[in-house]
């Protein structure tokens, strides 16, 4: 069985190219629709989080930080994909707790070399 | 607001007209905005779901191309055809052991001994002539003796008697002579044909296996020429999909775009309420609104032009990259086609390449079949031979009994010849004359009984060989194990003409789905219509804005229009601000731009 990663975006169409790329390069993806909803959903099963930036209820900046208060998921690699590319939103993202930051539109090489990467 | 409150508060009439229809323009307009983009996500989705069902259509066809190139890889073809030449090997080692060439000899040595018993055999006719006349003359001497001679009666007769037994013995060995000698030249007929069979086999054997060996040099050339182009085509359809995914990414990035712009004018539209409202902040005049929003809704003209042709380009790419993929099955089935075409023998035949293999193969199979019957006919002849030998063995006892007869009849004579004194003189003579013949006649049985046991040891060539043929050439368990081979030839060949004919169907028919699919986008001419509209309204109030302040703010952003910088959260945004990047510009971001060999993590940024 494949690892197990979290998808969080309020955009359904971006959820479903996520969980394509990855669940077609054997991994099972968990999808929540903002970070809340994906707090909501967050099992020990979950090895790494995709998530995005700006998002009702809860955006992706803050869903880090709550994410990482617990001391089960302080670890675990976390990959913003955000259409924002701004430094100081990057510090921000990293000042929270994120390992990484992925550019939207992804491409799928590139999306598995960054889960590839960080679940060896 | 009512308008009347409008031009309550705002001293120019015309001013407050603008502004009053500015109000009334910009919410329809944000919702018009909201209904160009937003709503298409469950299009998008099943564009997404429709690219995951061909890209699982793909990956099958991927799978069973894999499998089609695997089965007629050099490996499995070079392995088929080590094992081939090894079995043939071996069945022409058991041919040349059929064949027998050391029985030719043989056979030659006996029909030249049996050549010389004929001979012999001669010489022992005139004794038993002799023998004849002798037992004559003592019948004659005896009745001239009278009654002195009355016991050469029984000498004639015992002479006559041995006559006729060594005749008759003559005759017989003559006779069996003569059937072995026939026998031998069957045989040696047989065994001539058999090695001229044995040279034509293994010559057809050699040239069979070679022209087998060449096909499957030629069918594995084209497999692994198949291989490279199907890899080619397989890492086209990839990219072509993967090219797809990005593109389906952006209703979500213009969907954000758009948003912005009715943030913008939503905004815009508080800040009028708030200019107007009562008790106003005069800080700022009439116009030094109208100039700012001249220039937003020029600004936020532009974004909606940039987001509407990111729409568009990406929904264009996306149908491009259908065709993409669409290109590539179709020439991976057109690929599959050719070789499949290809790898019939000559061209135009009806026979695949492994059919005319397994063809050659059981021609082979068919003339060894018949060589051992040969080799089995052959044996049984020489058995034959090999029996009528040791039949002519019994002779030897015979002969030499004859030869032990003669020599008592000859002293029986000189004995009676001496009883009878003076009067028995003649008779003496003519028992001299048996003794002579008795001595001829054993260096005669001598001679005959050399060639008998001559032969007799030539017999045993044969019958040794026939009895190793027997033992050792199992040749039913050699085509068993080419029948195993024809057997694995025949279901390769089989599964590979199935999956020739399925991969080129599918590849076919997945790239006519496709073209479909692609033919019918059309939700972002839709989308660019609306957008288009929503950007004209913005041309116009920015130029009834520009109108009414046509000095604006000198060429250059205000301060309010440079704090919305800020709100961006997309690099194409800040770019089309800025000024530094147009529409174009804009759609040359998109997924559209189709990237070349590189690092996968370009992009990527990990803290």
């Amino acid at each position: 069985m494949g690892k197990t990663i979290m998808t969080v975006d309020d955009s359904a169409s971006v959820r479903q190219m996520v969980s394509f790329t990855l669940k077609n390069a054997g991994y099972d993806v968990v999808e929540a629709v903002d970070g809340k909803d994906g707090l909501a959903k967050l099992t020990g099963s979950v090895s790494m989080i995709i998530t995005d930036l700006n998002m009702p209820n809860l955006d992706g900046i803050e869903f880090i930080k709550q994410v990482r208060a617990k001391a089960q998921f302080k670890f675990i690699p976390i990959i913003m994909l955000t259409t924002e590319s701004q430094a100081g939103k990057k510090q921000d993202g990293k000042a929270a707790g994120a390992t990484g930051w992925v550019v939207k539109p992804f491409k799928p090489e590139q999306l598995l070399a960054v889960v590839q990467k960080l679940l060896r | 607001m009512e308008d009347s409150t409008i031009q309550a508060v705002v001293n120019d009439a015309e001013v407050a007209s603008f502004l009053a229809r500015a109000r009334k323009e910009a919410a329809p307009l944000c919702v018009d905005l909201s209904k160009a983009v937003t709503p298409r996500e469950a299009e998008f989705l099943e564009l997404g779901a429709a690219l995951q069902r061909v890209a699982g259509t793909v990956e099958d066809i991927v799978e069973q191309a894999e499998f089609l190139t695997g089965l007629t890889s050099r490996d499995a073809l070079d392995s088929f055809g080590a094992e081939l030449t090894q079995e043939l090997d071996r069945m022409q080692a058991l041919l040349l052991l059929a064949a027998g060439a050391e029985n030719e000899s043989a056979l030659m040595s006996i029909r030249a001994t049996l050549a010389q018993l004929g001979e012999q055999l001669g010489s022992f006719k005139r004794i038993v002539k002799h023998l004849h006349m002798l037992g004559i003359s003592t019948r004659i001497e005896s009745a001239r003796l009278g009654a002195d001679g009355s016991g050469f009666g029984t000498l004639a007769d015992d002479v006559e008697k041995l006559s006729v037994a060594i005749g008759r013995q003559s005759d017989s060995i003559s006779k069996q002579s003569q059937a072995l000698d026939a026998l031998a030249a069957t045989a040696m007929e047989q065994a001539r044909h058999m090695l001229e069979s044995q040279r034509r086999c293994t010559d057809e054997m050699g040239s069979q296996v070679q022209r087998n060996l060449e096909t499957l040099l030629q069918l594995s050339h084209m497999s692994q020429e198949l291989s490279q182009a199907l890899g080619e085509r397989i890492r086209q359809a990839h990219h072509n999909i993967g090219q797809a995914v990005s593109s389906l990414q952006f209703h979500d990035i213009t969907r954000q775009q758009v948003e912005h712009v009715e943030q913008a004018m939503t905004d815009l539209l508080e800040m009028i309420d708030e200019h107007l409202a009562p008790g106003r902040d005069a800080a700022e005049t009439d116009l030094e609104l109208v100039a700012f929003m001249a220039e937003l809704c020029a600004m936020e003209s532009r974004q909606v032009r940039a987001a509407s042709d990111r729409f568009v380009d990406a929904v264009t790419s996306f149908g491009d990259r259908l065709h993409g993929v669409a290109a590539a099955m179709d020439g991976l089935a057109d690929e599959v086609a050719l070789v499949r075409q290809d790898a019939r023998v000559g061209g135009g035949s009806p026979r695949t390449a492994l059919q005319g293999i397994e063809a050659s193969i059981n021609n082979i199979m068919q003339s060894i079949r018949e060589f051992v019957a040969q080799g089995e006919a052959k044996g049984e002849v020489m058995d034959r031979v090999a029996g009528t030998i040791q039949e002519m063995g019994a002779f030897l006892e015979d002969v030499e009994e004859v030869g032990a007869s003669i020599e008592l009849i000859a002293l029986n004579a000189s004995v009676k010849a001496a009883h009878t004194g003076d009067k028995g003189k003649a008779m003496g003579v003519l028992a001299q004359s048996i003794q002579s013949l008795s001595h001829a006649a054993r260096l005669q049985t001598e001679a005959i009984a050399k060639a008998l046991s001559g032969v007799a040891a030539s017999s045993e060539v044969l019958r040794t060989n026939s009895a190793r043929f027997r033992e050792e050439v199992h040749v039913e368990e050699a085509l068993a194990r080419l029948g195993v081979l024809v057997k694995g030839l025949t279901s390769i060949d089989a599964e590979t003409t199935a999956l020739f004919a399925e991969v080129s169907a599918a590849g076919k028919a997945v790239a006519r789905d496709i073209t479909t699919l692609a033919n019918g986008l059309t939700m972002h001419h839709e989308v660019a219509r609306q957008l288009s509209a929503s950007a004209a309204r913005l041309d116009s109030l920015q130029q009834q804005a520009a109108a009414l302040a046509p000095g604006g703010h000198a060429g250059m952003h205000s301060a309010r229009l440079e704090s919305m910088l800020g709100r961006y959260t997309m690099e194409i945004e800040r770019q089309i601000h800025l000024g530094i990047a147009n529409a174009d510009a804009a759609a040359g971001d998109s997924a559209a731009s189709a990237g070349g060999e590189e690092d996968p993590l370009d992009g990527v940024e990990l803290f």
